[in-house]
């Protein structure tokens, strides 16, 4: 038994008047001398009191208890919580149906490089930036400027690989000259635009067909038996589009127009 | 009036606007019972009073947790020994005890904090609480020294307990699976000098010990 052990021993029984007179005599002495002694004894004192009255004890342990409830109570009711966990469910997963609809539709829209195979099957080029950053692929350098500046819009200026090669500004009817717009033109959004044809002999019907870049007929005409039609394009959106013309239901030319 | 099962078994409950509403002596005999449910009223419906007049009175949010522990506290000893008399509603009552410890507990730490000039002070505070049933000293005293056994190791806690209850040391040292008594005896004296230094060293301890001649 070391000292320390020995004066504890010797607290505690001082306060249950248990030394023998010899202990309580030296006990004594210190205790004249020593004011740190004198508060630990105070303290044991106060302890013995505290610790011998058990119900006090049990029932400041059942406050506490209810003080630590009352505290968690206050921080965050739980309703609030659950209204707060609902409305996070909520938006989690609005955002994740979100994101979904926005992967499946970048999927539908944007194939990866297209191969021969897959433009076969009539998938488009798309403006889309290389790993150095440029635009490149089968796009007019206007069209690769305004994907640049507008790339939410790049898409509608891609060009339709099985329109593309039939544009061009031969006639396939000896009969039909046509000789306005050209055959690849850039313009204004809204810009009226006049198809002027020459016919030699009789007149003849004359169909145009107005196809966005996905090859969707968007407009088509009555059978027309002048030289002239003027389109207007204010309805239109953006994009490029492509005009056919057929006579008698023979195709005889192919042309693009680009509106900005 | 309408029955509710509680925690406590079937009482007489006033139920108003969704919330369970205890008639005063239903408290006051659930107090004495140490019923948790009673408790917890309590905190709810009596916090506020208590918090009106301790912040008002230069408390902060602490000071009122402190005072309203100790009126339940006063309020549980004054139900056990039924010295209770009742003419007026608990609220009422418990306001009354709450703010005459607050006063107690102001002039006191005034009193500590002023003492080397306002030595006049001393003697007017020293008549204000003998004048009183309530010491709002040994409320204090209590609820620290308590507050540090609580904090105590688990088997400290239990040992002291059972040592005050004056359970036989043999007994203890079976269902505190210690070896023999001498263990349980060192022990004790470890776990009682832990919790006397941990008093020694709290300032907030410090002007319920006493330095000076026993």
């Amino acid at each position: 038994m070391n000292n320390s052990e020995i004066k504890n021993d010797w607290i505690d029984r001082y306060n249950e008047n248990a030394l023998n007179p010899y202990e309580l005599k030296r006990f004594n002495e210190k205790l004249n001398r020593n004011p740190v002694l004198r508060a630990e004894v105070s303290v044991d004192r106060c302890l013995n009191e505290i610790l011998s009255d058990q119900d006090a004890l049990d029932f400041y342990q059942k406050i506490g208890r209810a003080r630590q409830r009352q505290k968690r109570h206050i921080k965050a009711p739980p309703l609030l919580l659950l209204a707060a966990s609902i409305i996070l469910l909520i938006v989690a997963t609005g955002l994740l149906l979100r994101l979904t609809k926005v992967f499946s539709v970048e999927k539908k829209t944007h194939p990866p490089v297209a191969g021969m195979k897959k433009m076969n099957e009539g998938t488009r080029f798309l403006i889309q930036p290389n790993s150095y950053g440029r635009y490149n692929g089968n796009v007019t350098p206007a069209g690769r400027r305004y994907a640049i500046l507008n790339p939410q819009v790049a898409s509608k200026f891609n060009s339709l690989r099985e329109l593309e090669i039939l544009v061009g500004g031969t006639t396939r009817n000896p009969a039909f000259i046509l000789t306005s717009p050209i055959v690849r033109q850039r313009l204004l959004l809204g810009s009226p635009v006049k198809f002027n044809w020459e016919s030699s002999g009789n007149a003849i019907p004359v169909v145009i067909s107005i196809l966005d870049n996905q090859g969707n007929c968007i407009y088509q005409s009555t059978a027309i038996l002048g030289n002239s039609f003027l389109l207007d394009t204010a309805d239109f959106m953006k994009g490029l589009y492509y005009w056919r013309i057929t006579v008698e239901d023979e195709l005889v030319l192919v042309g693009k127009m680009a509106l900005y | 009036m309408y029955y509710f099962f509680t925690f406590s078994g079937l009482s007489t409950i006033k139920h108003t606007d969704m919330v369970t509403r205890y008639t005063d002596e239903d408290v006051i005999h659930g107090l004495q019972e140490k019923k948790r449910s009673y408790i917890n009223y309590l905190y709810k419906e009596f916090f506020p009073v208590v918090r009106s007049i301790v912040e008002r009175n230069s408390g902060t949010l602490q000071d009122v947790e402190d005072v309203f522990q100790d009126t339940i506290f006063v309020l549980y000893r004054q139900s056990l020994s039924e010295k209770i008399d009742l003419h007026c509603s608990l609220k009422t009552y418990f306001y009354a005890i709450s703010r005459n410890i607050w006063l107690q507990r102001l002039e006191r730490k005034y009193r500590l904090l002023y003492k080397p000039d306002f030595e006049v002070n001393e003697e007017k505070a020293r008549y204000g609480q003998d004048d009183s049933d309530i010491l709002e000293y040994e409320l204090e005293r209590r609820r620290l020294f308590q507050q540090h056994f609580f904090a105590m190791p688990a088997d400290c806690q239990e040992l002291l307990r059972l040592f005050f209850i004056k359970t036989p040391l043999k007994q203890i040292a079976s269902m505190m699976h210690y070896k023999n008594t001498n263990y349980v005896k060192t022990r004790k004296y470890l776990c009682k000098n832990m919790l006397r230094k941990k008093i020694l060293n709290d300032p907030k301890c410090n002007p319920f010990i006493n330095y000076e001649q026993l």
